[in-house]
């Protein structure tokens, strides 16, 4: 179980790295980074009640919860981007 | 009596009513006091927000809604205007006046949904083009606004075209006006894509949605460490001792320091 600040702390390493990707032409590669933060997002989100950070601390989780369903929303309309129907 | 405090005002340009509105703040003058300040400065402009609306007229929208959008940027330009540079306030004012006319214009004749990322970065643009203007006095040419950006100029320009194309009205007819010598903006800067591959849009997308994780990251490292229950509270709930919280606190800090500046290298000591 990733906690909120594993979680973005790996988040913002795998889309820098998808930046990395797609500047040397690994599309695919790119896409695959931004799909691994979608689906942790998704896995955290299930879990949300199980993260011992948010335990200890004091945030409004339905808040949280939106901004990171934004973020994801955000991220999914870029892999939406690239579909064959789309290209 | 408030006609004898309009009075003390008339006559005042705006800059000296500038600088009595900052002293009257600065020394906790009555709110009423500071309000007919305030009327005196809108009024002495009335004409400048007019007449700026009026050039957007083309754009079919109503001169009332033009003029009040210009208020916005008035008072806008009332509260961030800075005495200490060596610029007219109506050159400042007409530049945020124009700004907010532009941006309300745009967001009415938007024909689709502008997405979240063209607006996160049409909010950074015009915030970096307001204050290079109250710092330099001048609008910024496009180098020096891609460089406060920290985007490459064929970004920048890509954007601003972005922008264009959301509005009836043409950025660059709208920068001639002020203007005469105003950057290129044609279709020889356009980069549809970087060097590597990796197009402007993509980046900026991927670049905001970082933005964003790292705000909510800095709200929990507050909520941790500043705004959080008390370690005794939380003990209580969770039913641990005050000396387990302190501890998971350290070893979250640790994992903290860690994203931010890598693993620790002993080697390198």
């Amino acid at each position: 179980m990733l906690d909120l600040l594993n979680l973005i702390g790996k988040a913002i390493e795998n889309l820098q790295r998808s930046i990395e990707l797609f500047k040397v032409s690994e599309r695919d590669g790119g896409l695959d980074q931004i799909a691994s933060v979608i689906q942790q997002i998704d896995c955290y989100l299930e879990r949300i009640d199980e993260d011992p950070l948010l335990k200890i601390m004091t945030i409004d989780r339905a808040g949280l919860g939106e901004r990171l369903l934004g973020v994801k929303g955000e991220l999914a309309s870029i892999i939406e981007s690239f579909s064959p129907n789309v290209l | 009596m408030k006609k004898a405090k309009d009075r003390q005002f008339s006559g005042m340009n705006n800059e000296e009513l500038i600088r009595c509105l900052r002293q009257a703040t600065d020394e906790g003058t009555s709110s009423s006091a500071l309000s007919s300040l305030r009327e005196e400065i809108v009024k002495q402009n009335v004409g400048l927000v007019k007449s700026i609306a009026a050039g957007f007229l083309n754009s079919g929208e109503p001169l009332d809604d033009l003029v009040q959008a210009g208020y916005i940027g008035l008072l806008n330009a009332v509260v961030n205007f800075d005495l200490a540079r060596n610029t007219r306030f109506s050159t400042y004012a007409s530049y945020l006046i124009k700004g907010e006319i532009r941006h309300y214009i745009r967001d009415k004749h938007a024909m689709v949904r502008i997405p979240q990322w063209v607006q996160v970065t049409n909010r950074k643009v015009k915030e970096a083009e307001e204050a290079f203007f109250q710092e330099q006095g001048r609008p910024p040419t496009i180098a020096e606004l891609a460089a406060r950006l920290d985007i490459n100029e064929s970004q920048l320009v890509e954007l601003l075209r972005g922008r264009e194309v959301m509005t009836y009205v043409s950025i660059d007819q709208e920068r001639r006006s002020t203007d005469p010598n105003p950057p290129p903006l044609g279709m020889e800067h356009l980069s549809p894509r970087d060097e590597g591959g990796v197009s402007s849009e993509l980046r900026m997308r991927i670049l905001i949605a970082i933005e964003q994780l790292a705000e909510i990251q800095q709200q929990v490292i507050r909520g941790l460490f500043y705004q959080g229950k008390s370690q005794a509270e939380i003990g209580k709930e969770l039913g641990i001792s005050q000396r387990q919280i302190s501890r998971m606190k350290e070893q979250i800090l640790q994992a903290v320091k860690q994203q931010l500046v890598g693993p620790y290298d002993e080697s390198t000591e």
